[in-house]
């Protein structure tokens, strides 16, 4: 099984849950120069985030070269702690990944 | 706006007429990429562009956004902004942080049971206001904050 | 009669941070800590592990925001990994170092009396791939990082407890102050020139952390590197910066002036990996 590049973090707190992820990801701009060949590295960062709950967006980022590397999210929804989330990233390069986890699943 | 849109697609394919010739680009992908390019809010380089391509020009000033942000960051790679809404029928948070090279850095947009509110890390190349511009319903609103960017005395 | 003296000695010693090269380390630290005490603004002892953000709040405001769900966080899941590998010969790390994950980085650094040389954490780990027939990791980042803050993150709130007992580790402590104190590069400037004397100032736009607390929370992720990196990686690049010739990592002069390092965070709690700019 291919490791995941997302580490997801949900809990449930007073009806709402919170849902905090970090992704393994260069978020390269394209503007950043190679220091040994002085040629610009190609521009490679997700452009796309959708988190669903139970099947259903509840956030959706479009992404640009500034979100810091290896970039974090943190936001809430109202549901309950039944609920099953799925991440999932797709970048410039189509390369996509996903992961879902029920609440407070580590 | 008209004459400045027919102008663009003209150098554009004079430009491309080679390619379209020789069959590498077809002629309506070619203007397609044309169209796209122009309107990519994302690719714009200045406030103004991104402003207008959102449809935002008139968007408000607003204190029911709380935007946080570091007065001084203490590494522009890694600078955590937040912003939250109190807007009724808030849909999307944007930040726009204006002085990098493509302004446009993120759009978040809540589903119905998502509270607006969201927390991230940007990058930012220089000194520069950060903007949270807020769409609810058809109206636009903002608040900003501004962050400061040094060069490190002492890296290592 | 004995309270006199005593509280002369203490008097003198809170004037300088260190008393002449024959004092012992247990008076360094008293030395340097009530330099600290007299000269800056005041952070709680224990929140010293926490470095600059001890003292500056914007900083600590956002490191906080970063710790919330650190970039580390992924190395420490490789961390783990490597720690769980069995090696080529059917042993791993735990055949080594014990399976008690919480007990090793504590340890660290200790002055081997036999071999008459301080024995680092990254320098058993790479000495028990190399007993065991696999090849060593690089010493600054990458692999040797992750495992170590794998490790540190086990004894995660344990005390440090190093401090020279015989005269040959006094001997390699005294190497360390000695490196610690002597002005070198380009620019003449100590390691104490900013982390004691002007620890807490800026210089340019850094703010200065201070020396009592310097090895507590490696190895570190700095924003700056975007990745994990040892103890010995820093010391390179600091000296870099001074303009001074860096010396190698696990070098007999960056492991004393780690040894000295760790004498003087003496009771803090290891905070490692942590994250920095």
């Amino acid at each position: 099984m291919a490791k995941s590049t997302i580490k997801l973090r949900t809990k449930e707190k007073g009806g709402k849950i919170q849902v905090k992820a970090l992704i393994k990801h260069p978020m390269e701009t394209g503007l950043r120069k190679d220091k040994k060949t002085g040629k610009k590295i190609p521009a490679h960062h997700i452009t796309k985030v959708v988190v669903e709950a139970n099947g259903k967006p509840v956030l959706t980022a479009d992404w640009s070269g500034s979100v810091s590397k290896n970039p974090f999210l943190s936001f809430s929804y109202a549901g309950s702690k039944d609920d099953t989330v799925k991440l999932t990233w797709t970048d410039n390069t189509g390369k996509s990944d996903s992961i879902e986890k029920k609440i407070g699943e580590k | 706006m008209k004459r400045r849109s027919f102008l663009k697609s003209a150098l554009f394919a004079s430009a491309t007429g080679a390619a379209i010739t020789t069959g590498i680009v077809s002629p309506n992908m070619a203007f397609a990429d044309a169209d796209t390019a122009a309107k990519d809010p994302f690719k714009a380089k200045s406030l103004d562009d991104v402003l207008k391509l959102l449809g935002a020009t008139d968007a408000e000033e607003s204190d029911k956004i709380k935007i946080k942000a570091p007065e001084i960051a203490e590494n522009g790679a890694v600078v955590p902004v937040g912003a939250s809404s109190d807007i009724d029928g808030t849909t999307e948070i944007i930040f726009i942080t204006v002085n990098n090279p493509t302004p446009l850095a993120a759009k978040y947009t809540f589903g119905e049971s998502a509270v607006p509110a969201i927390k991230t890390r940007f990058k930012m190349g220089k000194t520069t206001d950060v903007i949270a511009l807020v769409k609810a319903g058809d109206k636009f609103y903002t608040a900003k904050a501004n962050v400061k960017v040094t060069k490190g005395g002492c890296g290592g | 009669m004995k309270k006199l003296i005593s509280s002369v000695t203490l008097l003198a010693l809170s004037l300088t941070p260190f008393v002449a090269a024959q004092a012992t380390p247990e008076d360094d630290l008293k030395a340097l800590r009530a330099y600290f005490k007299k000269n800056m603004p005041n952070p709680d002892l224990s929140d010293y592990k926490n470095g600059i953000y001890a003292f500056n709040k914007d900083a600590r405001a956002q490191w906080e925001e970063i710790e919330e769900f650190p970039p580390y966080e992924i190395d420490l899941d490789k961390g783990k990994e490597l720690w769980e590998k069995k090696f080529k010969n059917g042993k791993s790390f735990a055949d080594c170092f014990g399976s008690d994950l919480s007990k090793i980085r504590p340890k660290y650094p200790y002055h081997d009396e036999a071999k008459d040389t301080i024995v680092t954490l990254e320098g058993d780990i790479n000495k028990c791939l190399t007993d065991n027939g696999e090849k060593p990791y690089k010493w600054k980042k990458g692999n040797i990082a992750a495992l170590s803050a794998y490790i540190a993150k086990a004894a995660e709130g344990t005390k440090i407890t190093t401090m020279p007992k015989t005269e040959k580790a006094i001997a390699w402590y005294n190497k360390g102050k000695n490196f610690f104190y002597a002005k070198r590069g380009q620019l003449n400037l100590s390691c104490a020139d900013c982390h004691v004397y002007s620890a807490s100032k800026w210089i340019r736009g850094d703010n200065l952390g201070p020396a009592v607390g310097h090895t507590t929370h490696f190895p570190v992720f700095r924003s700056k590197w975007g990745a994990l990196g040892t103890l010995h990686r820093r010391y390179g690049g600091c000296n870099k910066n001074i303009r001074a010739k860096p010396f190698k990592a696990q070098s007999d002069e960056y492991k004393a002036l780690e040894y000295f390092e760790a004498v003087m965070s003496n009771g803090l709690e290891i905070n490692g990996p942590g994250a920095r700019k």
